[in-house]
């Protein structure tokens, strides 16, 4: 459990103060603490609650979830999961989300910090127009351009294929360019033109000397695009017609039909569905804890 | 730590590969244009126990006929509309699509969208009951001509019972409409609803006031509505039908928040015992069938508003048709299977999975609990005249119906809106939409 | 191997310059031109016809018939004015959180991490899983929050929550805050983590309480921070859509509508692609006035860095 502040808030009780200054300090009165520990942890609850419901609704059966929800009658056991697995689909749908989340993730990411570092280093005419048309992008809702865009789709005949939701996805750049871009922006000259001195070409500027220290925008681009992607529903709906390319959240919605109330079923889909980009993030938090931390220390 | 520059580096080498894995990445999901252009599935809706039998059906198609595989999906409720809508007017298109008939037959026809199958229909109709009855051309056919084939018949003129609330509470099961309000005050302070409906779907309210209508207005006057042709929906009879409907949410026979939560509550209230009846379409069997319910649930007709003039007309019967989408390149393979479609063999198959179904003869391998529902959507298709109404919505424009009739039965529910605001709004949009 | 670089990005000719930007620009922008911008155009271009949405060979045009429609269309006018207050509300109440939270982490307290850690826990789950679960626990008669309200003796609180036109859209609001709280808290870490320390250290020294060095030292230091997670949450306000449509559907009557669900309806199920188009334009219009100001504001910023440095 690191966290991200010790460094800038280092100065501890045990740093001198003038006579008469008030050593109001590093604690804070017992009211207080507990009042934060308080409305914390309530929030906190509204979070892992629901997690847990879900947890526990995908143990129980279909016929349990349904009449007693928030109960914890009926029978125990890891059916749900056993017929999903014997189903089969389940497997399939996270496969597809996973291949579909890395590549274009992947890419987003390399595209951005690319181009970021294109829109931080050169002038050239329209810049502002380029680049203004790049917020255009990030504020349009996706959703909005699926029917517009399936047609798209359909003209290079890729419809239901993993290469139209990458291609589809790998227009969400404005993001990344943008957070990077502002990153690149406030690295102080100093450091670009001592490696111009080197005689660095932008490559190496670029590979060597930005992006190491953009261990953290990165990150959060990445993150950001990860989960995205993810949970995204509209363009995996409507460009994938087989079932055998449904990412997770269509084959969840495959669960809700119109006659079926298999609840526990669907608990047991979400919560596998939920669990892998919770293990992704807990494994990943570290890592960008420490890029942030070490940051802070270099900065 | 060097996940950045892994990352990137990661990017780069995908970039570069992307054009040679393209191939693999482009590669066509199982229905989605197998081997040549055809895409040899068939969509449809039906969940629960009827996907079952659909893919038994599938199954036995494929073993007939080595030579073309089908594929079987279902689609569900939330991504219905979207995937047919993109489906059917795609260059590859399923084989066999289910959609909504009626008034979007005509439309998709009118769009050059469906393939004529006037032809096939005339040879086989003798396998379909009640073929040429008035619902199933309002169902299929436009311009007079038929684009599909009725398979799956609800009624829901059906009211589900819980007989151990009713017998706790000394209830009786509602004869007359009134009898809601009776029992209504006898729960009252229990915490157990009378009945329960949710209506943040919009349709479990407004079959409330469709079933009313259909009692007081008569299936004649509301195709005359639908067409805007010698009725309109704020006459007499459809005021009264929503001002029933309005009193008994003044009653309190709806549960609390009825206007709000989905379908899915409303069964998880009927079947957790926090209600005494349910009034849903004959698919519920289907769900009962797959996930059966901790009590012995009892199924009674729906109460009518004068027990002394019953109707014998009713609201539903076929709510889908499947049909060839007309972009189809080879349809040699779909006409093999709706021929493997409409024989009693296959009806069977539907039946036994408690689908009700319109394959002449299957109704005998119906389990006994369906039987009585059975006997009754019999007794609409016999009883002289159309027999069934389609749910209105299928009559009109959505503006009319989504919009209009489905929102405001809702308000209605939720009292947040009266009789005459309703069936003046609904008119109007009724007008609005002729134009 | 290596050319010189320019030390100066000025005194370079421009199209030297304008080859490299290009080079390193093209491959993101493309994407993004082919797969959202040349969309949206023909989304606009739609807007202009009558398109039901069936067959591609009936688009008609018909000028702006539909935008003159939207005019007198009621659910769209309501639509407006939710997406305006869901806009808000959001902006404020996740930025709001989001900055007190991460004030609130400044130092180090034991479980603090822990809390971060939980907090982020929302924006990984999908919406379909956070709309069922909500329907579940804000169910009137099967759900959990009202027995909850009832025992801690805020029953009077406990209603019909979705169902309940002026109860939705607020609690719409919070589930959009809840689901996006922990990616801006996050943010606001990464930024305070990067404020150098000797101005807190100085504020120490003068004897500043935690209030005061909050107030007039932290917060103006966390400005653009600032500016830009406003900024995040105003583009997620106007883009929200997916919470919506998992949650309630726009409903009950049309209370929680919002202009991109209501544009949805309008091309999937009201078979008037071209009316549902011209919704998302006026959608777009609006985001396009507020990317106009914070470029500008981005611009005044930049400028006023450069005098400074």
């Amino acid at each position: 459990m690191t966290t991200t502040t010790t460094t800038t808030s280092g100065a501890t009780a045990t740093s001198a103060s003038p006579v008469g200054a008030t050593r109001r300090r590093a604690r804070r009165p017992v009211g207080v603490r507990v009042l934060r520990y308080v409305l914390l942890t309530l929030l906190a609850v509204t979070i892992v609650y629901p997690l847990v419901w879900m947890a526990t609704a995908s143990l129980r059966s279909n016929t349990a979830a349904l009449a007693d929800p928030f109960g914890f009658g009926g029978r125990w056991s890891l059916d749900n999961y056993a017929y999903l697995v014997r189903d089969g689909r389940m497997l399939t749908w996270v496969a597809n989300s996973v291949l579909v989340d890395v590549i274009s993730v992947a890419l987003i990411a390399a595209l951005s910090a690319v181009a970021a570092y294109g829109f931080s280093t050169f002038e050239f005419r329209g810049k502002q127009v380029w680049f203004g048309l790049l917020i255009v992008g990030l504020m349009v809702p996706p959703q909005a351009l699926v029917i517009a865009g399936y047609r798209w789709i359909e003209l290079f005949n890729i419809q239901d294929t993993y290469l139209a939701l990458i291609v589809t996805y790998c227009g969400w750049t404005p993001f990344g360019i943008l957070l990077m871009r502002n990153f690149f922006d406030s690295v102080p000259k100093e450091l670009r033109e001592a490696a111009v001195m080197d005689g660095a070409s932008h490559v190496r500027i670029f590979l060597q000397v930005l992006l190491p220290l953009a261990r953290p925008s990165l990150l959060t681009v990445v993150i950001f695009n990860v989960i995205w992607v993810w949970n995204d529903f509209i363009y995996p709906l409507v460009y994938m017609q087989s079932p055998d390319r449904y990412t997770v959240p269509v084959g969840v919605l495959q669960f809700a039909g119109r006659s079926t109330s298999q609840v526990a079923v669907q608990m047991a889909v979400l919560a596998v569905a939920t669990a892998l980009p919770l293990l992704v993030y807990l494994v990943f938090r570290k890592q960008f804890v420490r890029g942030v931390l070490e940051g802070a220390v270099k900065g | 730590m060097k996940v950045a520059r892994k990352t990137l580096v990661a990017g780069a080498v995908l970039a570069a590969l992307l054009p040679a894995w393209g191939c693999g990445l482009a590669a066509k999901g199982g229905s989605g244009g197998g081997g040549g252009e055809t895409n040899l599935a068939v969509w449809h809706q039906l969940a629960g126990s009827g996907n079952e039998a659909m893919q038994e059906l599938v199954d036995g198609f494929n073993a007939e006929n080595p030579d073309i595989a089908f594929q079987n999906r279902v689609l569900a409720d939330g991504e219905a509309d979207t995937v047919v809508r993109t489906g059917i007017s795609s260059n590859n298109p399923p084989a066999i699509l289910q959609f909504e008939g009626f008034r979007q037959t005509e439309e998709y026809a009118r769009a050059g969208l469906l393939t004529d199958i006037t032809p096939w229909w005339e040879q086989h109709k003798s396998a379909f009951s009640y073929a040429d009855g008035e619902l199933v051309k309002q169902l299929c056919s436009a311009d007079g001509k038929v684009y599909c084939i009725p398979l799956d018949v609800y009624t829901s003129n059906v009211l589900y019972v819980n007989p151990e609330v009713v017998s706790k509470y000394g209830l009786t099961v509602p004869t007359s409409v009134e009898d809601f309000k009776t029992n209504a005050a006898k729960l009252k302070g229990t915490g157990i609803s009378a009945v329960s409906m949710y209506g943040g779907d919009g349709w479990p309210a407004a079959q409330w006031w469709q079933l009313l209508s259909i009692q007081r207005c008569g299936i004649e006057t509301i195709n005359k509505a639908a067409a805007q042709d010698g009725a309109q929906w704020d006459d007499e009879c459809f005021l009264k039908a929503a001002q029933d409907v309005q009193g008994l949410a003044e009653a309190g026979v709806f549960p609390e928040g009825a206007a709000g939560s989905d379908y899915n509550a409303m069964m998880s209230l009927f079947l957790s015992g926090k209600a005494a009846f349910m009034e849903t379409g004959t698919w519920f069997q289907q769900t009962m069938a797959e996930t059966p319910p901790p009590f012995d649930v009892q199924v009674a007709p729906f109460p009518q508003v004068d027990p002394a003039n019953p109707s014998s007309e009713q609201l539903g019967g076929i709510n889908e048709g499947f049909g060839i989408p007309a972009k189809v390149g080879d349809k040699d393979a779909s006409y093999k299977f709706l021929d493997y479609m409409a024989t009693q063999k296959s009806g069977e198959l539907f039946s036994k999975a408690s689908v009700m179904n319109m394959m002449a003869g299957s109704d005998a391998a119906l389990p006994e609990d369906l039987q009585p529902a059975w006997q009754q959507v019999k007794s609409a298709f016999e009883g002289g005249g159309q027999g069934f109404s389609t749910y209105f919505e299928n009559l009109v424009d959505p503006s009319v119906g989504d919009q209009a009739m489905l929102n405001g039965a809702q308000a209605v529910v939720g009292q947040t809106m009266t009789a005459e605001e309703f069936v003046t709004s609904l008119q109007k949009a009724g007008a609005a939409a002729k134009k | 191997m290596s050319t010189t670089v320019e030390p100066r990005a000025r005194e370079r000719r421009p199209t030297r310059q304008a080859t490299r930007a290009f080079l390193t620009i093209a491959p993101g922008y493309f994407f993004f031109v082919a797969f959202l911008l040349v969309p949206l155009a023909l989304t606009i271009a739609l807007s202009f016809t009558d398109w039901n949405g069936y067959s591609y060979d009936q688009i008609g045009f018909n000028g702006i018939q539909n935008y003159v429609d939207l005019a007198s269309d009621p659910v769209f006018l309501r639509a407006l004015v939710h997406n305006v207050a869901f806009l808000a509300g959001s902006m404020v109440l996740k930025t709001g959180l989001a900055l007190a939270l991460a004030l609130a982490f400044r130092r180090a307290f034991p479980g603090s991490g822990l809390f971060q850690g939980i907090f982020l826990i929302p924006s990984t789950l999908s919406l379909v899983v956070v709309g069922i679960v909500l329907k579940f626990v804000f169910d009137p008669n099967n759900g959990l929050v009202n027995p909850v309200l009832e025992s801690v003796g805020l029953g009077a609180l406990a209603g019909p929550w979705l169902a309940d036109g002026s109860r939705a859209l607020p609690l719409l609001v919070l589930l959009d805050v809840w689901v996006g709280f922990g990616l801006y808290l996050f943010i606001f870490i990464a930024g305070m983590a990067s404020l150098p320390g000797d101005v807190f250290e100085a504020a120490r020294v003068d004897g500043a309480g935690w209030w005061k060095e909050t107030l007039f030292v932290t917060i103006p230091m966390l400005a653009d921070t600032i500016k830009l997670v406003l900024l995040l949450a105003a583009i997620d306000g106007l883009k929200v859509f997916a919470t919506i449509y998992v949650s309630t559907g726009g409903g009950p009557s049309n209370s929680t509508e919002v202009l991109s669900t209501w544009a949805f309806f309008q091309a999937f199920s009201g078979n008037r692609v071209g009316y549902g188009s011209a919704i998302l334009v006026v959608l777009l219009v609006i985001t396009l006035v507020l990317a106009f100001f914070y470029v500008r504001q981005g611009r005044a910023d930049r400028l006023g860095k450069d005098q400074r440095s």
